[in-house]
Formats: C-alpha cells, sequence, structure tokens
C-alpha cells in the first residue's frame, strides 16, 4: 500500500540487496525475499501484520486525533493524567517508579585511567564520510584532548603521539595525536567519534585515528528510562 | 578605487571546513592542497579567557604583496581597465600581479615558470605550485573567485559557507558589508615584523582574536629565496638557448 508508486526502475532496498547477493554468489544467503516478508518480520514483536495494518488503516497513537493538525488547531494530547508535559509524573509514581528522573552517580575512573568521551566533529557525518578525500585532509586524525594539567603531571606534551589501552587490556589498534588543553576537566580525555576504520576498502580511512568504539567495552543501561550510556569505559594514554 | 576584501566573522564559523571543500571542489585543488584552509584553535588560555576558535585562511589580497615582487617571469605590459569608470591603465607586470583598479592578487598561469618563489616569499603560506598544471606544475591561490564573480556569482567559499560567516566586497566602498566589519573592529593578522597589508579580516570575541592572532599572524618575512628565482631564470634562458641550438642544428 505505498502512498506514492515508485516511479521509473525504482527498485526497493531489499531487491537491490538481493540482486546483488544473487549476483555475486551468495543468494543461499538471503534472509528474506522481499521488502513485505521484511516488514513482516519487523511487526511480528509488535503483535501486528500488513494486513492488520491495512484494516486499521495505520497505527493509531491517540483515536481520532491528529497529531499534525495545524499550529492553533492541535487537539492532541499527551497521554498524562494533566494532558500536558509533565515533570513529576504521578503515573511513574504509582507504579514505584521516581517520578522525576533520580541522579545516581556515575562510577569514576579507577586510579591512573580517564574517562573517555566522544563527539562529533563538524567536517564529518559519523563514520561514513571518513573516505572521502577531500573531508579526510580536512581533519585526517581525531586528536585525544587531555587536560593540561594532567598532561604536565604525566610528562605528555601537545604533539605527541599516543595510543590508549581501557580498563579490560583493549588496546586502540592506531595511534593519534596528542592536544593538550585547559578545555577539558582533568578525569576525562575526548575523541571525535568515527575514526580508526579497519575495512580495507576504506582506501583513504583505514588505520587513520583512534576508534573510540573499540575501547568502550562496557556500557550502561538506564533504569528508569532504558537509555544507553557508552562514556562508560576508562583509559589510560600510552606515548609511543 | 576598489579594494576587493572578505571578512571572516568567527561568531558565526562553525568550523565545518565547507568552505575549504568548496574551493577544492571549484578549482580542481589537489586534495593535500588549498587555495583556502581551515585551522582549529584551541580550547586556550587568553588573558581573557579561554578561547575556542577557527582559522579560515585564504589568499590575502595585500596592499603590498610579497609575492608579486618574487616572480621571475619577464614582464609583459598588461592593459587593466576599471569597470567602474572605465580608465584604462597599462603596466608592466611579471606572472603575477596586483590589480590597479580592484586589488585583487592575479597569475597568468600560462606565463607561470612554476618555480614556487611566490609561494616561499608569501607569509601567509597563502599560495602552492599544483604540479597537476602544465610540465613542471603552476603557481595557484585565491583569486577571490574572479571567473565566478564575472559570471555574476559569489565567491565559491561565500556561497557555500552555511553560517554566512563569509563576507566578500569592496573594503574601501565604506557603504559596504566588509567595509562596515572593519569599521565594527575586524582586525588583520600582522604582526611587528609583517606588515604588507593583508585584506582579510576576522571579527570576533575579543578572546578569539587574541588566539587567532597570537597562532595565525606570521611573525616574520621569508627570506626572499633568490637561489630559486635564480635558478627559474637560469632555466629559462636554458629553455630559449636549446630552441635556438636546435634551429641551429637544422640549418646545419
Amino acid at each position: 500500500m505505498p502512498l506514492v508508486e515508485p516511479m521509473f526502475e525504482r527498485k526497493d532496498s531489499v531487491w537491490i540487496v538481493n540482486e546483488l547477493a544473487k549476483r555475486l554468489g551468495h543468494g543461499n544467503k538471503i534472509p528474506v525475499a522481499s521488502i513485505e516478508e521484511h516488514v513482516e518480520k519487523r511487526l511480528v514483536p509488535a503483535g501486528l501484520s500488513i494486513a492488520k495494518l491495512r484494516e486499521l488503516q495505520g497505527i493509531s497513537l491517540q483515536d481520532g486525533k491528529s497529531p499534525y493538525a495545524p499550529a492553533g488547531q492541535r487537539e492532541f494530547e499527551f497521554r498524562t493524567d494533566s494532558g500536558k508535559v509533565e515533570l513529576f509524573s504521578e503515573q511513574i509514581d504509582d507504579n514505584d517508579f521516581p517520578p522525576v528522573p533520580a541522579y545516581r552517580p556515575a562510577p569514576e575512573a579507577p586510579a591512573g585511567y580517564l574517562r573517555l568521551v566522544y563527539g562529533r566533529a563538524p567536517v564529518h557525518s559519523f563514520s561514513r564520510t571518513q573516505n572521502n578525500i577531500w573531508l579526510h585532509h580536512e581533519m585526517p586524525e581525531n586528536p585525544l584532548w587531555l587536560n593540561d594539567q594532567v598532561a604536565a603531571k604525566s610528562g605528555l606534551k601537545d604533539g605527541d603521539r599516543v595510543m590508549l589501552v581501557n580498563q579490560d587490556g583493549v588496546k586502540s589498534r592506531n595511534s593519534t595525536v596528542l592536544k593538550v588543553t585547559p578545555g577539558i576537566r582533568a578525569d576525562t580525555v575526548f575523541l571525535a567519534h568515527g575514526y580508526g576504520a579497519m575495512n580495507p576498502e576504506l582506501s583513504v580511512a583505514r588505520g587513520q585515528g583512534i576508534d573510540d568504539q573499540g575501547l568502550i567495552t562496557r556500557f550502561a543501561v538506564d533504569p528508569e528510562t532504558g537509555a544507553t550510556g557508552m562514556r562508560t569505559s576508562f583509559v589510560k594514554v600510552i606515548k609511543i | 578605487m576598489t579594494q576587493y576584501g572578505m571578512i571572516i566573522d568567527l561568531e558565526k564559523c562553525i568550523g565545518c571546513h565547507a568552505c575549504a571543500v568548496a574551493c577544492k571542489a571549484e578549482w580542481e585543488v589537489p586534495a593535500d592542497q588549498g587555495r583556502n584552509w581551515v585551522k582549529r584553535l584551541g580550547p586556550s588560555m587568553t588573558p581573557e579567557g579561554l578561547a575556542f576558535t577557527y582559522y579560515p585562511g585564504l589568499c590575502n589580497h595585500c596592499d603590498h604583496p610579497a609575492c608579486v615582487g618574487a616572480c621571475p617571469a619577464e614582464p609583459v605590459p598588461m592593459e587593466f581597465k576599471d569597470p567602474k569608470s572605465g580608465q584604462r591603465k597599462t603596466l608592466e607586470v611579471a606572472a603575477t600581479w596586483k590589480d590597479p583598479f580592484d586589488g585583487t592578487v592575479q597569475i597568468d598561469k600560462k606565463r607561470c615558470l612554476g618555480c614556487g618563489a611566490c609561494a616561499e616569499a608569501c607569509p601567509y603560506g597563502a599560495r602552492y605550485v599544483n604540479p597537476e598544471l602544465g610540465e613542471d606544475g603552476k603557481a595557484d591561490k585565491c583569486n577571490f573567485c574572479v571567473e565566478r564573480r564575472a559570471a555574476g556569482l559569489d565567491p565559491a567559499c561565500v556561497q557555500t559557507c552555511l553560517a554566512g560567516a563569509r563576507t566578500f566586497g569592496d573594503l574601501d566602498d565604506p557603504g559596504s558589508e566588509a567595509a562596515k566589519y572593519v569599521k565594527k573592529g575586524a582586525i588583520r593578522l600582522e604582526s611587528e615584523a609583517v606588515q604588507i597589508g593583508p585584506n582579510v579580516f576576522y571579527y570576533g570575541k575579543k578572546r578569539d582574536l587574541t588566539l587567532l592572532a597570537s597562532i595565525c599572524a606570521p611573525k616574520t618575512m621569508p627570506q626572499a629565496s633568490l637561489r630559486r628565482v635564480l635558478l627559474a631564470r637560469l632555466c629559462k634562458a636554458a629553455v630559449k638557448g636549446t630552441k635556438t641550438r636546435s634551429l641551429l642544428d637544422l640549418l646545419g
């Protein structure tokens, strides 16, 4: 039941991947034969099917009310007791969860280790632009940010080549350049995410910079929201 | 008179490097070179506090360009025309010159010897030799997108800047947006030893400008590489000599 019929020779993603698989000799490994089968499989955990969706004409969050009405005519209400955004939720309180998210102190870094945090560089979009040769040259590796006072105590200097090893003994495959700055707290180091690709087909990006993900061997799940925290690994800086 | 220049508003720049990539795409600059560039500065402590900014650099189209005088190519007469007044002027110029009417510094790639003397003479590192051009390479640098402007377009870096951080315009026209930025405190990257009148200006917080100037204002003028200039001249003479000799050979 597509809203818009595909134009020209456009094929869906499952068709494209399956045809590639067949022609590359992997036809026996195809998990779903069509986009419809793919969607059916994904609907099963929700107790739905394409037929049921057709019957219901979609998934309705609140019967008879469109959340997409123009501003001012919006009848949509949140499904809270007050119908509004609630900072303190009695519904959650009644279910024996803290009605306001409770702060729990995060485990601190063991002695000699620093918390590894990661973030984006505006040059790249995640790791998918890493192999673009222009963007690569704009920022060929991801410098490791280290607090200046910690660096001075550890005998590390701006521009040093460094590697990282985490609390579980996992070592970074590559090295990077050290950036010493007063702009980061003393118990933390920072890396831009998306570097240190392993795939040899990524001829530009492969082996450039440190892969933060490889060092994140522990993560934490917030018991109230289910959100995953991944700035939870600790590393030591090794000068090379 | 007109003096074209550029203003970089560091309050708006987000450090995405799109200007540098747009320039490479527009002018087929090798990936490891640049007519312009972005350097990421800080966070570093300055007397005004912690600063964190960028250095989007390009040719400054200086009032007194060090590169122009370094060109060893044989000067030829060239006629310039003022698009405003229609006035004409003929100057003897080498393969690079400062336009007397719009203040931009330009290169004639056809006559460039590719010796790199101009690149060495620039204290800002704004020129490079593109090895993919000509037999021995050709000097290349920002020309304020003279070809695009002739077609009524903005320079590629200005057009692509998603933050609107780049303003191109006539610094000599007090009504231009560029001149207004200078009036409200945009700075040139100069030092005691380097005062050649760069026409790219930077606007931003005091602490960011302090950091920018402390790291990116050149501290010394490059010593003109006489050896390189002489070599380029000798090479040229040798080429001429070869031509003459082969003619003589033909004559038997």
